[in-house]
């Protein structure tokens, strides 16, 4: 690995429209060879727009995209998609019925000798330990072995990027997470520069170097996973890589008074409306009075996960329940009066929004 | 066989030019759908060695065609069953004049025919009018006229007024007695309707011999065709009904004429001069007689000897091209009254 | 390699033919070119509308239009009410029950579409009238004379409707077919744990799925209506496109004709876009992937015997009675076709629906997939401007053709008009604008069918549109090519008016052959014909029914 990898895709300002819906607006991004970068977001947030952009499926509108230096689409010029060095992966594998294993790998490689794409076919199968099923057809295969095609498949034509929508979304959830690892560990491993488009953060952060999240379209933050969760840039953010809970304040003399107690917030001018969250696993329990700047609260219920346990409580006063995640298993009683206490560096606090 | 076909349908953008540089062929535009006409085509190939290439369609789209082709047309002859028709086309330019000593000596009567040549009669038929011989006595009906008199009410068999025999009849009403008469005629006709327009004529003269009307409107080569037809149900039906030849005593029998015209782009004039004179010859006009039941124009010729047994007849004077001038007014008065 | 941005400021003619350029593509283009190029002499029956006619319209007005109109909406109505319940309800029959003789009723139901819709109207009418053989034989039976009996009269929109439905209900039992066996067995059974009795299910689930289907099945039918005039003729009729030609011809209006014509396709035109507004955004394809054999229950004696009632009647009114009426005209009238020229018409037809059948649908072919790769909506347009045809009348469609190759001539001084008389060029663009639609719907479906990311796919495994076409989309569709080819071959081998006009010299077909006989009033001389051409649609028809049950999904397994 090179100590500054040069960046393999740029993508600047790219905006596009479908009739009034804008469905990507001004992202630039660039992503560096042998980076794996995890685009997440709800649906409808353009993260699979940029893909088809990527791959030309969609022409550019506005915003130009370059891979390696080579300019792919400008709004006046763009390269049809079967002339882009570009690798894509369908949610639904988009496998061709009519051809066998062996036929959809070798269906890219038309312009390579006969006895090029015959090794490529077959070192390829063997990547993807599919070499016994050469010659069936996709339906007849598992839905991970038909995932493991759909990467073979696209893979074939060496591409400089490869891109996945969703890659997983079609397999159970058993399936999922081993055969995540398995892709993750192929495509470390051939180097190629990837965007990952995904729906759950919890994948995104395991695939991606850096992840980057959208919301409407815009990027909202792209960092890495440490990074995301810790520093998040909004509550969106904050939410979309844990449970959180949220209150509203006002900074006074340079403090915000909140349900969890007073938090300093020196840098901020009095009478601002701001947005404090703090996550659930950074919430911490103790006996009353154990601690000095805890605040009593009451346990309504308490719910064991396995590896952790949830807990409902309810604040002095009334206002908004609020939860914290212990790990392990904690015996707590419904009624249970106990103390609240977060670390005022754990404290997210966001413009009021 | 089937390959040379396709080779032949294919291909024949090839021979595009051939068409007009092949001398030994004719190309006729024909409305006549006869096979017993086919006949006399195959005989005039065979005495001449010139092809004569057909194309059969109604009169007016054939008309259309030739316009749309224009000067590039490989049309050489047009023939239609409705001299009507080609005097229309006569009109519009499409047909060029043509005589010959030949043509001239078979006499065709001058009403048959274009005074210049740019059309000539072929055969005609009667339109006459048939009774059921049990049910209405011999000279109780005499004249297209008497069909709108109130002692025929729902007894009038009648083909549908769109047909062009059916609007030549009330364009030749209008040629002889004005608009508002022919109006009232029609008018008087349709209220007589023992049921409304429907068939072809085989079908009236059949209507007629089943008693579903009394009287109908027909043509000579319909009833012809089922005197001597080979079928013991036709013969049957023939010997149930009269036929009267309408208006002898004035203007004479509505005739339907049947003529030729050579294209004014012909591209083979000569060849188109040469069918035109074999189409009046003795022997096609014996063939439009006895193969076809129609009265040959040759005055040479006889017609069929059981056209003659219906009786020798005053046919009215052909007016072609007033015939065709009336016809949009013969529409409008038919939709008048209500002949559908 | 990199591409360089000059400078064109953004809003300049060029940039904007160039953006233009980029939604459609090459392929959109031609798409365009060869939709309009289909559309053009429909187009040219608009401009020859756009003369003046004198005071026709009040006369028409006064006199013939309200009954055209009315004729046509009630015929239209008869139709569109029968060929619905007909072919929904045999669909069902055969596809949701399991009885004696359903393999045989599944595609015997096919069997009217080989049968030509003005045949049947003349052997209906000849067999059914007053003077006619079944009449006779009755008042010679019982002693009746006339007014002594009643009897129903063939010469009556009741008449005509039916004799219409019999042939084209096919086309709604066909695609409802289809449409239930492409259901998911799984949205049936929801609706029948959600409370639904089997016919319930059928009534709220299973049709309200096949709307598409239902829709496009009864629309091929009123479309083929409107553009009858050889059957509505026999029946004594006058119909809006009898109108156009009793406008044309008697009146000697082409000017107010056409107008006529186009009021009739403005109403096409009206009629599909309410159609696609009442569809709103409702979706009809399957939400769930996973299909199972539809279970058929079996049918007890008595559920057989209706279900074979059912299925029967439609077949025998729209074939088995018609062939048996043709046969018994053959054997009575001795014909006069020789064995050479049977062979000529029958080698013409042939070639002239084979060679029709691989035009249409490969325009139909490429045009779809123009408007598929087209982002501008102007294919689309275009192809629906194209699929207009179907409802045109074939004599309409040849005279706009011939009004087309006389402005070519005209204005560009091209001789298209000799090309008629010698090639089979002009007959064969008569088909494509006929049966345009006929190819293009089956595609259309077909190509609905193909996941929409295989294109993405083999785009993005470096293949253009065109490869992506050859190698991806045609093996998968040849299904679909082949029963739109089948379809094609069937409608051009029942053709008549279009062919009439358009052939060259010396081409006769049976159609024609069968025109001509029973023009000059010989009927009996053209059951022969008739019956050859039902005999040559015959395989095709039995062919499209084998396919329609193998490609129910999953049955290729």
């Amino acid at each position: 690995m090179s100590d500054a990898p040069s960046p393999s895709v740029v993508l600047s300002n790219i905006r596009h429209r479908y009739g009034r819906l804008t469905a990507v607006d001004d992202v630039s991004l660039s992503v560096a060879a042998r980076e794996v970068v995890c685009i997440v977001g709800p649906s409808g947030c353009g993260k699979s727009t940029l893909l088809r952009l990527i791959s030309g499926l969609e022409t550019v509108q506005a915003g130009t995209i370059a891979v390696e230096g080579a300019t792919l689409a400008t709004p006046d010029r763009s390269l049809p998609p079967e002339r882009r060095p570009v690798g894509m992966m369908f949610q639904d594998f988009a496998l061709f019925p009519h051809l066998t294993v062996a036929g959809n790998i070798a269906f890219g490689q038309t312009d390579r000798p006969r006895a090029e794409r015959k090794r490529r076919v077959a070192e390829l199968l063997e990547t993807m330990a599919l070499a016994r099923y050469a010659d069936a057809y996709p339906h007849t295969l598992s839905g991970g072995q038909q995932q493991r095609v759909a990467l073979a498949r696209a893979m074939a034509r060496d591409p400089k990027v490869l891109l996945l929508d969703e890659p997983f979304s079609a397999l159970d959830e058993q399936l999922r997470r081993s055969v995540r690892e398995e892709v993750v560990r192929i495509i470390r491993a051939s180097g190629i520069a990837t965007i990952v488009v995904t729906h759950d953060p919890e994948e995104a952060m395991e695939m991606g170097n850096r992840v980057v999240v959208m919301e409407a379209g815009r990027i909202v933050q792209a960092d890495t996973p440490v990074t995301l969760y810790h520093r998040p840039a909004n509550s969106f953010v904050a939410r979309l890589f844990g449970e959180v809970n949220r209150f509203e304040a006002t900074v006074r003399d340079g403090a915000l008074d909140t349900p969890l107690g007073r938090l300093p917030a020196p840098a901020l001018p009095s009478g601002t409306r701001v947005e404090v969250a703090c996550r659930v696993e950074d919430l911490e329990l103790t006996a009353p009075g154990a601690r000095p700047n805890a605040v009593p609260v009451r346990v309504r219920h308490s719910s064991f996960l396995g590896a952790s346990t949830r807990v409902c409580l309810d604040l002095p006063g009334g206002g908004p329940e609020i939860h914290a995640r212990l790990p392990g298993h904690v015996d707590v009683q419904a009624g249970q009066e106990l103390a609240a206490v977060v670390d005022a560096a754990r404290v997210m606090v966001f413009p009021a929004g | 066989m089937f390959i040379s076909k396709i080779a032949g349908l294919a291909f024949a953008a090839g021979a595009l030019t051939a068409v007009s540089v092949q001398a030994q062929e004719v190309n006729v535009y024909n409305s006549r759908h006869y096979n017993t006409d086919r006949v006399i085509y195959e005989t005039f190939t065979k005495s001449t060695g010139i092809k004569v290439n057909i194309i059969e369609g109604n009169h007016d789209e054939l008309i259309q065609r030739l316009k749309s082709e224009g000067a590039s047309s490989p049309a050489d002859l047009f023939i239609t069953v409705d001299a009507g028709r080609l005097a229309a086309a006569a009109k519009e330019g499409l047909l060029a004049p043509v005589t010959s000593p030949a043509l001239e000596a078979v006499k065709v009567p001058a009403n048959l025919r274009d005074p210049d040549g740019a059309w000539w009669g072929l055969s005609s038929r009667a339109r006459i009018i048939v009774y059921a011989l049990d049910r209405v006595k011999p000279g109780a009906i005499t004249t297209y006229e008497d069909l709108a008199k109130p002692e025929w009410k729902h007894r009038v068999l009648t083909r549908s007024g769109t047909h062009p025999y059916s609007l030549a009849l009330t364009a030749s009403m209008i040629e002889a007695k004005g608009d508002e008469a022919t109006e009232e005629w029609v008018k008087g006709l349709v209220a007589n309707l023992a049921r409304p327009p429907q068939g072809g004529d085989t079908d009236q003269i059949k209507a007629v011999a089943v008693g579903e009307g009394d009287v109908a409107l027909a043509n000579t080569y319909y009833v012809g065709k089922l005197i001597t037809s080979a079928k013991q149900e036709d013969r049957e039906v023939a010997a149930k009904i009269g036929v009267v030849f309408p208006n002898q005593s004035d203007r004479g029998t509505h005739v339907n004429l049947s003529g030729a015209g050579v294209v004014k782009t012909a591209p083979h004039p000569e060849n188109a001069r040469k069918l035109l004179e074999y189409l009046l010859s003795p022997e096609a006009q014996r063939q439009f007689a006895d193969g076809n039941m129609e009265y040959p124009v040759n005055p040479a010729v006889a017609p069929h000897p059981e056209l003659t047994k219906l009786g020798s007849f005053k046919p009215a004077a052909v007016n072609a091209a007033a015939f065709a001038a009336h016809t949009p007014q013969a529409m409008r008065i038919m939709d008048r009254a209500g002949w559908k | 390699m990199a591409m360089a941005t000059d400078a064109t400021s953004p809003g300049s003619p060029a940039v904007s033919v160039r953006r233009l350029w980029s939604r459609i593509g090459p392929t959109g283009l031609l798409a365009v070119i060869l939709a309009l190029a289909i559309a053009l002499p429909i187009l040219a029956v608009f401009v020859q509308s756009a003369g003046v006619s004198t005071d026709l319209w009040s006369h028409m007005a006064r006199t013939v239009l309200p009954g055209y109109i009315v004729n046509t909406l009630v015929l239209l109505g008869i139709v569109g009410v029968v060929t619905l319940v007909t072919g929904v309800a045999c669909a069902w029959t055969v596809t949701m029950h399991d009885f004696r003789g359903r393999g045989v009723l599944q595609w015997l139901l096919l069997l009217p579409l080989a049968m030509p819709a003005y045949v049947l109207a003349y052997t209906y009418t000849d067999f059914l009238q007053f003077a006619g053989p079944l009449q006779s034989a009755l008042r010679a039976a019982f002693g009746w004379r006339r007014g002594d009996y009643w009897f129903p009269e063939i010469h009556t929109a009741w008449g005509a409707g039916l004799v219409l439905s019999s042939v084209l209900y096919p086309y709604v039992y066909v695609l409802t077919r289809a449409a239930f066996l492409e259901q998911s067995v799984c949205v049936l059974e929801a609706g029948r744990t959600l409370g639904c009795t089997a016919f319930g299910a059928f009534r709220r689930v299973a049709l309200p799925l096949a709307r598409p289907a239902l829709v496009a099945g009864v629309g091929y039918a009123l479309m083929e209506t409107l553009a009858d005039f050889g059957a509505v003729r026999y029946f004594g009729i006058d119909t809006f496109t009898v109108g156009i030609y009793r406008t044309w011809f008697a009146l000697g209006d082409p000017a107010a004709a056409a107008q006529l014509a186009s009021v009739l396709l403005l109403v096409v035109l009206a009629l599909v876009a309410l159609e696609r507004l009442s569809r709103g955004r409702m979706r009809f394809h399957q939400t769930t992937s996973r299909y199972r054999a539809l279970p058929a229950p079996r049918l007890s004696p008595g559920g057989t015997v209706v279900a074979w009632i059912v299925c029967l009647t439609p077949v025998l009114f729209g074939f088995l009675l018609p062939a048996a009426i043709l046969i018994r005209m053959i054997l009575r009238g001795g014909t006069e076709l020789t064995l050479a020229r049977f062979t000529d018409l029958t080698v013409n037809t042939f070639i002239l629906g084979a060679a029709g059948a691989l035009l249409v649908v490969g325009i139909a072919l490429l045009v779809i997939h123009g408007v598929r790769h087209d982002r501008s909506g102007l294919a689309g347009g275009a192809a629906k401007l194209a699929s207009l045809g179907y409802a045109t009348p074939g004599t309409v469609i040849a005279v706009g053709i011939l009004i087309a190759a006389g402005l070519m001539r005209d204005w560009a001084g091209w001789p298209v008009g000799a090309i008629l008389g010698t090639t089979i060029a002009g007959i064969l663009y008569g088909y494509l604008i006929r049966f345009f639609v006929v190819a293009y719907g089956p595609l259309e479906s077909g190509f609905a069918k193909i996941g929409p990311n295989l294109e993405g796919a083999a785009r993005s495994l470096g293949h253009t549109p065109w490869q992506v076409l050859r190698r991806v989309h045609l093996p998968l569709l040849r299904p679909s090519l082949l029963s739109a080819a089948m379809l094609v071959f069937v409608d051009i081998t029942k053709e008549l008016p279009a062919t009439m006009i358009l052939r060259p010299f010396n081409v006769d077909t049976l159609a024609i052959e069968a025109f001509r006989m029973a023009s000059t009033e010989r009927l009996d001389d053209a059951a022969l014909p008739a019956l050859v051409i039902v005999l040559v649609g015959l395989l095709p028809v039995i062919y499209l029914s084998r396919s329609i049950a193998a490609a129910r999904p999953g049955h290729r397994g």
